[in-house]
C-alpha cells in the first residue's frame, strides 16, 4: 500500500512538472495546488442550455462520475418511478452549507445550491443497453428553487435544456431481474415538478415554496459507499463542508424498504414516507386529507389505520384495513393505474408490485378494524 | 307475559339443540331468542371479513315482501360482542345477502364505549329462505337476538341494472349519432366504444381505433359539436394533458387532434366563451392557470388562454357554465381546491366569472356571495326551488358544503343547515337531475345517501343507491334518466309521471345549443334547464333538457333562449315524448313584445324580400343564414327591401335586430 501510495505521488510529479515543462520555459518550480473544482454555476446564467456546461462530471457524461466537490448521495429508500435507477448528486458554493431543521424537514441548502438526479434504465431492450433519459437540477437561487430539466440525446453524449416545459413522454423496454418490462416514461413538464417539490410550510396565505423531497436527515443517516470510504452520508457532508457540524445525529431515521432483516413496519414506514409522505403531511399537496404520511407521524390513527377514507371507495371502508389488506384503500389505489384513483397519481404509469407486496404483508399482519 | 314464557321455553327448547351448521339451522320468524355457546362445525364465510372459527345457524322464511331486521342490540347483551351474516341460496351454495359486526348502539356500562352489537336488515323476497349465522369471532359466549319484519316500502326512485362491457368510470352518455338517442361512450387506451342506442332499445357497440391517442379521459370527459357537422366531438382529459377526437361528416369515422400543452386537467367544456356561434373549449388546470381554447370557426380549436384569462393559479377544479343573473349570457363558477393551502389562499377561494355581455368577464365572487374557500371539488346548478334561477349547491372537502339559493338580485344566501342533507362532507362529484319526473330537482352525490330526492320545500330526502354518479341520460327512452357508471347501466324504473323532453338543433348559435336557456310553463308554474357540456365533476350526460312534469298532463309553453338572442316559443306540446326544435323554427310573435308584427314577404320570392312595419321596428341590422349556420348576407344602413337574388335556392333564416337590441328571426325561401 505505502509502496503503491508513493508510486501514484511520483506519478503526479512528474505529470505536473512534465505539464509545466511542455507548458511554458521559465525557470523556476512550480508547486503543485490543490485540485480545483470544476463546477460552474452561476446563478445570473443558470439554467445552461447544456448539462455539461456546469461541469458537474469527469470524463464522458454518460459515464455520471462526479467532479471535485460533487458529492453522490442516496435516501435510505427511493421514490418508484416506473422501475427508472437514478443517480443522485449534490454540489454547494465553497464554504457553504446546508443547515438542519428536523429530522422530518428538508435541509436547508444554501444559496446557490443544486441538486442533481439522473433518471435512466438498465437493460434496455433490444440490446440490453443502459439508457439515461433525464437529468433533473434543482437549483437554489435567492429566491428559492428552482427546477430544471435536462434531456439525454440518443447518442448518449449530452442532455439539453427543456426549455418547452411540457413534459416529454419516452417510450421504453426493458428487462427488469429478467422480465421484459415497458412503460412510456414521462419527463415532468415545469408544473408537474412543482405539484410534488412544493410545500406551504406554515399554510400561510401564497405561502407555497418549492423543495427537495429527499435531502432530509431522516433519509440521509446511513452509510454509502464513496469508493475510497464507506461512510455514514451526514458525516460525511459534515466532513467535506456540506453540512453544519453541530447538526444533531437524526433520532428517527427511515431504512431501505427492501432490507428483509429490517422490521416490516419500519420498512413499510420508510417506503411510504418516499412514496406518499410530502403530499400527504401538513402544508403538503393532499393535506386537505386528514392522513399524515409522513415518517415522523409515529400515530396509527393518523397514519390511516382503521381511518374511514374522506372519498368513499367501493371496498375500501378504511384507508389501512387492519388484517384486509384487499378491502383498504391505500391497497386499492396503490394497485391502480387508473389517474383519478390511482396513488400517487404522477410518477408512475406501472403498479409497483413489490411495493404492493411490503405494504399488503404489513396490512395483513394488523388487527381486525373495530 | 305468557308470550314471554313461551318464548322463553322456545327458545331453552331450541338451545338445547345446537344449530351447528347450516343444515340443521332452525327456522325462526320475528321473536326473540337465545344463542348458546357459539361452537357449531360450519364456519359463516365471506359476508364481512372472515376469521371465525365457529358458528351458530338459523334459518328464515319470507311469506311475502318484507323489510326484515335482526339485532343483538339488545339491553340484555349489553357489553356484549357477535357477528351476523345473512345469505340466501342453499347450503351448498350460500349467497351473501348482508352482514354486520359492530353497528350496535347500546353502550357498555365499562368505559362508556359502544357495545360490540350487531344489526343488519335485508329486504326479502317472497318464498325465499334466509340464512342466519352468528360467528365466534370475537366471542363465543351466547346472547340474544331479535327478528322482526316491517312490510317492504318501494324507494321512490329504483333501479335495474344491466351490465355492459366496460369499466369506464369517468362516463360520457350523449348523443353521438344525431338521432337524440343517448349513446354510451367507452374509452380505452387506443379505442374508442361507442353504444349506439336503438331506436327499439339496446344498443349497438363500435369500436373505433384511436392509435397513438395521446390522452384518455382519465380526469374527465365532454361532448360538443364544436365544427358543426351534426356529430358530436369529444375532448378528452387525463393528468398531463387534454385531447381532442373529432368526429368527421359521417359521424363514423373520429380523428384525433391532440395539443401539446401541458395541463393536469380536471373540467372541461365546450362553450362559446365568445359567443360567435362556434363552440370554444375551457379546460381547468389543476395546478397552474386553466385553459381557453379558441374557435377560429373553420372548424379549429386553438389554445389561447387570453380567450378567457381566469386567476394565474392552480387549484382549478370544476367549471360550471350558467346563466346565474338571467341576463342572457353565460357566466361561469368555478369550484377551487388546493392542498396546503390555507384558508383565505386564493387557490382555494371559488371564483365567479360574470359575462359582461361583450366578451368580457368580471369575477364577482365576493359580490354575490358564493366566494366559498372550503375546498369545493364540484358544484351542481339548477334551479332547485323553480322560481326561475338558478340555485348552486357545493360539494366541498372540509368545512361545510353549501347549498348557496338565488336571491334574484345577483346574490346567493347559504342555506344548507335547513335542506335536510346530511352534513358529511368529501364528495368529489354533485349531478343534478330530476330522478322521479315529479317536476323538482334532484341530486346524486357520495355523501351521507346516494341519491337526494327534492322535496319541493327546499328540504331533500336521501336514499341508498350501488352507485353515486356517473353518465346520466335516458338510455332506453322512456323519459326517466338513467345512469351508466363503470360496468353498469343503471336503468330508472318508471313510475306514472309525465315528462318532456327538449332537443335542440341550433343554426346560428352552435350546433348543440349548448349556453340555450329551456323554460317550460304549466300548472306547476315554470322550470328551466340550460344545455351545457361537460356535467358534475368529471362525465358527460345528455344534452337534451330533460324535465319530469309529475301528474300534469300538459305544457302549455316551451320557451327556448338560444345564445344567438332568438327565441323559439312552441305552445301546448305534446307530453310523455321528446320535441326536437330548429332554432329560429317557431319564432316568437313579436306582438308579444309589444311591436306591431312583421313578416318577410314575398315569401316564397326569387329576387328581393320585404320586412312589414319596419319603420315601427326601428331596424338595427338584418342578417341571413343558410340552414347550414353560414351567414350569407348582412344589411346594416336599415333598408327593409334586401335582394336575394345572388341566393341559391333553398330554405334561409332571417334574423332583424333593433335598435333597442331586440332579436327576432323569420324563415323564407328562396326560388329559382
Amino acid at each position: 500500500m505505502i509502496k503503491k501510495y508513493y508510486l501514484t505521488l511520483g506519478l503526479m510529479v512528474c505529470s505536473v512538472l512534465l505539464f509545466s515543462c511542455s507548458d511554458d520555459d521559465s525557470n523556476y518550480t512550480e508547486i503543485p495546488t490543490p485540485e480545483i473544482s470544476p463546477v460552474t454555476v452561476n446563478l445570473s446564467q443558470v439554467p445552461y442550455s447544456k448539462l455539461s456546461d456546469y461541469h458537474f462530471f469527469n470524463g464522458l457524461l454518460k459515464n455520471q462520475s462526479p467532479s471535485l466537490d460533487v458529492l453522490p448521495y442516496e435516501p435510505a429508500s427511493s421514490l418508484f418511478s416506473d422501475y427508472a435507477h437514478k443517480k443522485r448528486f449534490v454540489w454547494m458554493p465553497k464554504n457553504k452549507q446546508a443547515i438542519y431543521n428536523g429530522d422530518d424537514n428538508t435541509l436547508e441548502f444554501p444559496i446557490g445550491a443544486v441538486l442533481i438526479k439522473t433518471f435512466y434504465y438498465d437493460n434496455v431492450l433490444p440490446n440490453n443497453t443502459q439508457k439515461i433519459i433525464e437529468t433533473r437540477l434543482l437549483i437554489r437561487k435567492e429566491d428559492g428553487w428552482k427546477a430544471y430539466d435536462y434531456i439525454w440525446n440518443e447518442a448518449q453524449t449530452e442532455a439539453n435544456l427543456d426549455t418547452v416545459e411540457q413534459g416529454v413522454f419516452i417510450p421504453v423496454e426493458w428487462s427488469e431481474n429478467g422480465i421484459p418490462k415497458s412503460t412510456t416514461y414521462k419527463i415532468p413538464s415545469q408544473t408537474e415538478c412543482v405539484t410534488c417539490h412544493k410545500i406551504n410550510p406554515n399554510q400561510e396565505e401564497n405561502g407555497e415554496i418549492t423543495i427537495p423531497i429527499g435531502v432530509k436527515p431522516q433519509n440521509l443517516n446511513l452509510a454509502f459507499d464513496y469508493g475510497n470510504e464507506t461512510v455514514n452520508q451526514l458525516a460525511k457532508w459534515k466532513s467535506v463542508g456540506y453540512l453544519d457540524p453541530n447538526s444533531p445525529t437524526p433520532t428517527n431515521t427511515t431504512i431501505n424498504w427492501t432490507n428483509i432483516n429490517e422490521p416490516l413496519e419500519k420498512r413499510v414506514r420508510s417506503y411510504i414516507d418516499i412514496n406518499c409522505g410530502h403530499c400527504h403531511r401538513t402544508g403538503g399537496h393532499c393535506d386537505y386529507v386528514d392522513l399524515r404520511l409522513n415518517y415522523s407521524n409515529t400515530n396509527l390513527s393518523t397514519f390511516g389505520v382503521c381511518m374511514t377514507p374522506l372519498f368513499s371507495i367501493p371496498n375500501g371502508p378504511y384507508v389501512i384495513n387492519g388484517g384486509n389488506a384487499d378491502q383498504s384503500e391505500m391497497i386499492q389505489r396503490i394497485s391502480s393505474t387508473e389517474e383519478s384513483l390511482m396513488m400517487p397519481y404522477i410518477g408512475r404509469t406501472l403498479v409497483h408490485e413489490e411495493g404492493v407486496a411490503l405494504i399488503t404483508s404489513w396490512i395483513n399482519s394488523l388487527p381486525e378494524c373495530r | 307475559m305468557k308470550k314471554t314464557t313461551l318464548f322463553f321455553l322456545l327458545s331453552l327448547c331450541f338451545y338445547s339443540f345446537a344449530q351447528d351448521d347450516c343444515a340443521s339451522a332452525v327456522t325462526v320468524t320475528t321473536g326473540t331468542y337465545t344463542v348458546g355457546q357459539i361452537n357449531g362445525t360450519q364456519i359463516p364465510q365471506s359476508c364481512i371479513n372472515n376469521n371465525a372459527t365457529a358458528g351458530e345457524w338459523y334459518k328464515y322464511v319470507a311469506d311475502d315482501s318484507y323489510t326484515v331486521t335482526v339485532t343483538t342490540d339488545l339491553a340484555i347483551n349489553i357489553c356484549k360482542d357477535t357477528r351476523v351474516h345473512i345469505y340466501s341460496g342453499d347450503c351448498s351454495n350460500l349467497i351473501c345477502v348482508a352482514g354486520d359486526d359492530d353497528s350496535g348502539i347500546i353502550q357498555c356500562n365499562n368505559g362508556n364505549t359502544n357495545s360490540y352489537l350487531s344489526i343488519v336488515s335485508f329486504n326479502t323476497t317472497p318464498g325465499t329462505t334466509y340464512y342466519i349465522a352468528f360467528d365466534n369471532r370475537w366471542s363465543t359466549s351466547g346472547f340474544e337476538f331479535q327478528l322482526s319484519e316491517v312490510p317492504y316500502v318501494a324507494p321512490p326512485v329504483s333501479f335495474t341494472q344491466q351490465p355492459i362491457s366496460s369499466n369506464a368510470t369517468i362516463c360520457c352518455v350523449v348523443d353521438m349519432n344525431g338521432d337524440y338517442l343517448d349513446d354510451i361512450v367507452t374509452v380505452s387506451s387506443n379505442a374508442m366504444t361507442i353504444l349506439k342506442q336503438n331506436v327499439g332499445g339496446g344498443f349497438t357497440s363500435s369500436t373505433i381505433s384511436l392509435p397513438s391517442l395521446t390522452a384518455t379521459p382519465t380526469w374527465s370527459i365532454a361532448a360538443g359539436d364544436y365544427d358543426k357537422n351534426g356529430f358530436n366531438d369529444l375532448v378528452f382529459g387525463s393528468g398531463s394533458r387534454l385531447t381532442i377526437v373529432k368526429a368527421d361528416a359521417t359521424g363514423t369515422n373520429y380523428t384525433e387532434v391532440p395539443y401539446p400543452q401541458n395541463i393536469f386537467t380536471q373540467r372541461t367544456n365546450f362553450i362559446d366563451i365568445n359567443n360567435d356561434g362556434n363552440l370554444d373549449l375551457w379546460a381547468c388546470h389543476d395546478v397552474a392557470q386553466s385553459h381557453a381554447y379558441r374557435n377560429m370557426g373553420s372548424g379549429d380549436l386553438v389554445f389561447d388562454i387570453s380567450l378567457m384569462e381566469t386567476l394565474p393559479v392552480g387549484g382549478n377544479y370544476q367549471s360550471m357554465w350558467t346563466d346565474y343573473d338571467n341576463d342572457g349570457d353565460m357566466d361561469m363558477y368555478l369550484a377551487k381546491c388546493r392542498g396546503g393551502a390555507p384558508v383565505g389562499d386564493s387557490q382555494r377561494i371559488n371564483l365567479l366569472y360574470k359575462n359582461n355581455g361583450d366578451g368580457t368577464f368580471t369575477e364577482s365572487g365576493a359580490v354575490a356571495g358564493i366566494n366559498d374557500g372550503s375546498q369545493s371539488w364540484s358544484t351542481a346548478i339548477e334551479d332547485f326551488d323553480n322560481d326561475g334561477d338558478m340555485d348552486f349547491l357545493l360539494s366541498n372537502i372540509s368545512d361545510t358544503n353549501k347549498f348557496y339559493l338565488n336571491n334574484g338580485d345577483g346574490t346567493f344566501t347559504d342555506i344548507y343547515a335547513s335542506t335536510g342533507i346530511d352534513p358529511q362532507v368529501g364528495s368529489w362529484e354533485v349531478q343534478a337531475a330530476d330522478f322521479n319526473n315529479d317536476g323538482w330537482i334532484d341530486f346524486l352525490w357520495q355523501n351521507g345517501k346516494e341519491l337526494y330526492l327534492n322535496n319541493g320545500d327546499l328540504t331533500f330526502t336521501g336514499y341508498d343507491l350501488t352507485f353515486s354518479e356517473g353518465g346520466i341520460g335516458d338510455l332506453n327512452n322512456d323519459g326517466f334518466l338513467d345512469v351508466q357508471f363503470a360496468s353498469n347501466v343503471f336503468y330508472n324504473v318508471p313510475n306514472a309521471n309525465h315528462w318532456i323532453k327538449i332537443n335542440l338543433q341550433g343554426l346560428i348559435s352552435n350546433q348543440n345549443g349548448i349556453g340555450a336557456r329551456v323554460e317550460i310553463y304549466g300548472n306547476w308554474g315554470k322550470q328551466i334547464r340550460e344545455i351545457r357540456s361537460g356535467h358534475g365533476f368529471s362525465h358527460q350526460s345528455t344534452m337534451n333538457a330533460h324535465f319530469g312534469i309529475g301528474s300534469e298532463t300538459n305544457v302549455d309553453q316551451v320557451i327556448i333562449r338560444w345564445p344567438s338572442g332568438i327565441i323559439d316559443v312552441i305552445d301546448n306540446p305534446n307530453v310523455d315524448q321528446a320535441l326536437t326544435i330548429l332554432e329560429g323554427s317557431s319564432p316568437l310573435d313579436v306582438t308579444t313584445f309589444n311591436t306591431d308584427n312583421f313578416e318577410v314577404y314575398p315569401n316564397p320570392s326569387s329576387d328581393f324580400i320585404r320586412i312589414t312595419n319596419a319603420e315601427k321596428l326601428q331596424i338595427k341590422s338584418i342578417a341571413i343564414y343558410a340552414m347550414h349556420g353560414a351567414l350569407v348576407k348582412k344589411i346594416t344602413d336599415g333598408s327593409s327591401q334586401i335582394k336575394i337574388n345572388d341566393l341559391k335556392e333553398g330554405i334561409y333564416m332571417l334574423t332583424l335586430e333593433t335598435t333597442a337590441g331586440e332579436k327576432f328571426s323569420r324563415n323564407f325561401v328562396k326560388k329559382n
